[in-house]
């Protein structure tokens, strides 16, 4: 049994594999846990779409092929190749391309910028060198207000770092405005 | 429904600096993200795909922002006593030093790495990292890919004899791995062995010269950060040519981050010490910074840190036959 160790990818022994679910590396002597499952056992076979027959709907695609389904989206005719599974419904490599009809609701986004997480570490970041607060401040509240409504992670729910970032944004804008206001009063009065 | 509500947490998380990991299960799939602070990558394993997980116990020695702000508390705490409680420092030191121990025994033997392999990817989890993790991951996740594909065949091992998990030769979509493009890459070498010795050595000379203001003390000093820097040099360059492999790169890295982080705190604290030892100086400005002694201190301290690790590197390591 071709299981490669976790750890340096010896594979391993497969008398152990029988008898349960655990294995001893024999390349770096780590003990390994395996959960095997049934999908290791499907078999690989290539996907060839049968040849399209006289007067039989053939694929949009590829018209030599035969069509095995329609999109749920525009309709068009499909091959084994070219169908893509959303549940129950397919879809033609085009729809899903542009995100229309099933493939809209599959989110298949593969990264995304944390733009509430940008806020806050702006206004954060740029206390390291104070002066650039003057700029920083303002530029975070305009910035945080600009992408509120802008998706956040997959995984995360709550606008909190955007609340935070105007917060300290508002807070080094006021500071800079009391700093100079503090400094024109009072060398108005060393002048007079 | 929002996208947070699809997916629930699932155990473990690796808190970096810069870089951080998690697992999700959502509807029909799960979902691996690595988070770059202000950026996130996903990939999905949809349950149907997934043909194998595999866990194997391995150090994996990693300081996560969690360590780093308990290091920060006591650092407060220490600073706090030696100012207050002068007596009750060692309390603090014993303290430390179990929670190091705990920390180097914790990486080194109840770690692990994860991976999970369908018929087009071979992934590591970085987020499953130790043991009772992996524990909890594995008590979750099997039961819901068990209820999709269904149980295994008892003479599934004979089925699967000539199958490999993941994607075959001709169907690797992933770049190959540094350590497969150099195979003779070793662990350490001669350099690293004296980059950790460098470690352990300055961590010593910086404790027995802690209140000394005499120049060679300060000489000391200048010496071993120099070492250290043409050593860290030496390792990239090992690295670049294939010779060394990654743990001791990222240890050299760190080093790094660490000398530079070191610069700021040390001028830091030359600035308040400075400061206190001004005539006007205001009384209210702390004068437990005791300038060299502190950051003599602290050194020794990240030096020691990093000795351990450099150490449990190369010490922990196990060849593959």
């Amino acid at each position: 049994m071709p299981l490669p160790c976790a750890r340096c990818q010896t594979p391993l022994p497969q008398w152990e594999l029988v008898s349960g679910d655990r294995a001893v590396c024999t390349g770096c002597g780590s003990p390994n846990r395996v959960r095997v499952f049934p999908a290791l056992l499907a078999a690989e076979r290539p996907v060839r779409p049968d040849a399209a027959a006289e007067g039989e709907a053939a694929c949009f695609d590829h018209p030599g092929k035969r069509a095995v389904a329609s999109c749920r989206q525009c309709g068009r005719f499909v091959c084994q190749l070219c169908a893509i599974q959303f549940g129950a419904d397919t879809c033609c490599p085009s729809c899903v391309a542009a995100g229309s009809g099933p493939a809209n609701a599959v989110n298949t986004d593969t990264s995304r910028i944390l733009y509430d997480s940008v806020a806050l570490i702006l206004p954060l970041a740029s206390l390291v060198f104070w002066p650039l607060t003057a700029l920083t401040g303002p530029a975070t509240v305009v910035f945080s207000l600009m992408k509120w409504r802008r998706p956040l992670s997959l995984v995360r729910r709550f606008r909190w770092r955007f609340v935070v970032a105007i917060a300290i944004g508002l807070g080094e804008l006021g500071a800079w405005i009391w700093g100079i206001l503090y400094f024109v009063a009072r060398s108005k009065m060393g002048n007079s | 429904m929002t996208n947070g509500d699809r997916y629930r947490k699932l155990p473990g998380r690796r808190r970096g600096l810069f870089k951080g990991a998690s697992l999700w299960m959502g509807p029909d799939h799960l979902l691996s993200v690595k988070s770059l602070r202000i950026r996130e990558e996903y990939k999905r394993f949809h349950f149907r795909d997934v043909q194998a997980i595999v866990v194997a116990r391995a150090p994996r020695f990693h300081l996560s922002t969690r360590d780093l702000t308990v290091a920060l508390l006591w650092l407060a705490a220490y600073l706090a006593a030696v100012n207050l409680r002068p007596h009750a420092t060692w309390i603090l030191w014993g303290l430390a030093a179990a929670l190091l121990l705990a920390w180097v025994l914790i990486s080194a033997r109840w770690s692990c790495r994860c991976r999970i392999y369908t018929a087009v990817s071979r992934e590591e989890l970085p987020s499953i990292d130790r043991i009772w993790t992996a524990r909890k991951f594995l008590d979750q996740v099997t039961p819901r890919i068990a209820e999709v594909q269904g149980a295994l065949p008892d003479d599934w091992a004979e089925s699967a004899e000539a199958l490999t998990p993941g994607p075959s030769a001709q169907s690797a979509i992933v770049p190959p791995d540094r350590d497969v493009l150099h195979p003779d890459a070793r662990v350490h070498t001669a350099a690293a062995g004296i980059f950790v010795a460098t470690l352990w050595a300055n961590a010593l000379a910086n404790l027995l010269v802690l209140h000394s203001n005499t120049a060679a003390a300060s000489w000391t000093q200048i010496f071993f950060g120099l070492a250290l820097l043409a050593e860290t040099v030496i390792l990239f360059v090992e690295y670049h040519r294939g010779l060394l492999r990654r743990p001791m790169q990222r240890l050299a890295i760190a080093n790094l981050v660490a000398v530079g982080a070191m610069y700021y705190v040390r001028q830091m604290i030359f600035s308040f010490s400075a400061a206190a030892k001004q005539p006007n100086a205001d009384l209210r400005i702390p004068t437990f910074y005791a300038g060299d002694a502190l950051t003599r201190g602290i050194g020794a301290g990240v030096c020691l840190i990093l000795g351990l690790v450099g150490a449990g590197i190369i010490f922990l390591h196990k060849r593959p036959q």
